[in-house]
């Protein structure tokens, strides 16, 4: 058997130990933990130093619960032990990968999604939004017949002239539809910028779009 | 992590640090200890007290490996021995109790199975 760097337990120990000794098992933890421990932080420096700790006592707990397993003549106590800690500490280094990576997608995928779902719209943009909502609820109140139904038209995003021209022909003959929905348009918008000055709103940032 | 930090870290912490993992390992003395705390309702206090063991003691009694069924008061007794107990016929006492206690547990199961297979088939076409 190789000569080992760290100290062994007696030959008696290890008898008493095979027979499944608790004072032995007891005295051997005692002897090998600490060395092994170490062993393990300088060998896994990369690893939490807590994570490793833990490994090295499951290691041991689990050799002195199948002492059994364990035979003297084959292997150095430390060398059986250290065998059982590379084992766990590569299941625990690959564990801590799959989290580092998945923690990695995770923050890669809320960088992707923040500036859509929260940043494209500041405060400001938000408050100028809700002014214009309230402004032309009022002023749809103030508005009759043709010019109502153009302004929601024009709220809805209507830019066929053919649309407002079809709201035109139901409250009279229409000659020249461009140039009267053209010119229900241009009325329309002054006199939204009349209401939006007698209600104390500023008309351009309501009316600008 | 710098070399001088793993060597900062004494023998001792290493040791206190075992003790309070396997104290809740199975096949070690504390998860007996917790089965009887549970079983009589005591505190680890009043069950460290009736055994004479300081904070010290009590921590390394629970990190003991369980002794063997088929030596159980010699090895209880030599346990309460290394962990300086100042009344070791309390510990033994409790590793009896709590060695019946697990076999009576998993015998349990078997004797319900006995039980149900000589259930009263009389009525079962009713």
């Amino acid at each position: 058997m190789a000569e080992s760097a760290f100290r062994q337990p007696t030959s008696e120990q290890l008898s008493a130990f095979a027979r499944g000794d608790p004072v032995a098992k007891n005295e051997i933890a005692h002897l090998v933990l600490p060395q092994l421990v170490r062993w393990a932080w300088r060998h896994y420096p990369n690893l939490p130093q807590d994570e490793v700790q833990s490994a090295v006592n499951g290691a041991l707990a689990e050799i002195m619960r199948n002492h059994e397993r364990y035979n003297p003549e084959l292997a150095n106590f430390t060398t059986y032990a250290i065998n059982l800690i590379k084992l766990r500490l590569s299941s625990l280094h690959q564990a801590l990968k799959k989290i580092k990576e998945f923690r990695d997608s995770l923050e890669g995928a809320h960088e992707n999604l923040s500036p859509t779902a929260y940043n494209r719209i500041d405060c400001t943009e938000v408050h100028r939004r809700i002014e214009r909502d309230q402004f032309f609820g009022k002023a749809m109140k103030r508005l009759e017949g043709a010019e109502k139904e153009f302004l929601r038209l024009m709220l809805e995003g209507e830019k066929q002239t053919g649309a407002f021209a079809q709201v035109l022909a139901r409250y009279g003959p229409v000659a020249n539809p461009a140039r009267e929905v053209k010119n229900m348009k241009a009325a329309l918008l002054r006199k939204l910028q009349a209401l939006a000055l007698d209600m104390g709103y500023e008309a351009d940032n309501l009316i600008g779009e | 992590m710098a070399m001088n930090d793993i060597n900062d870290i004494s023998d001792k912490k290493i040791l206190a640090d075992w003790y309070a993992y396997a104290a809740d390992e199975p096949d070690f003395v504390g998860s007996w200890l917790n089965l009887l705390r549970e079983r009589q309702s005591i505190t680890p206090d009043r069950q460290q007290s009736e055994f004479g063991a300081d904070d010290r003691a009590f921590r390394q009694l629970q990190a003991m490996p369980l002794p063997r069924s088929e030596s159980l008061a010699g090895d209880a007794h030599r346990i309460a021995e290394v962990c300086s107990l100042k009344n070791p016929m309390a510990f033994v006492q409790a590793m009896i109790l709590a060695n019946n206690l697990m076999q009576s547990d998993s015998q349990a199961p078997i004797e319900e199975f006995y039980q149900a297979a000589f259930d009263a088939d009389e009525n079962l076409d009713k």
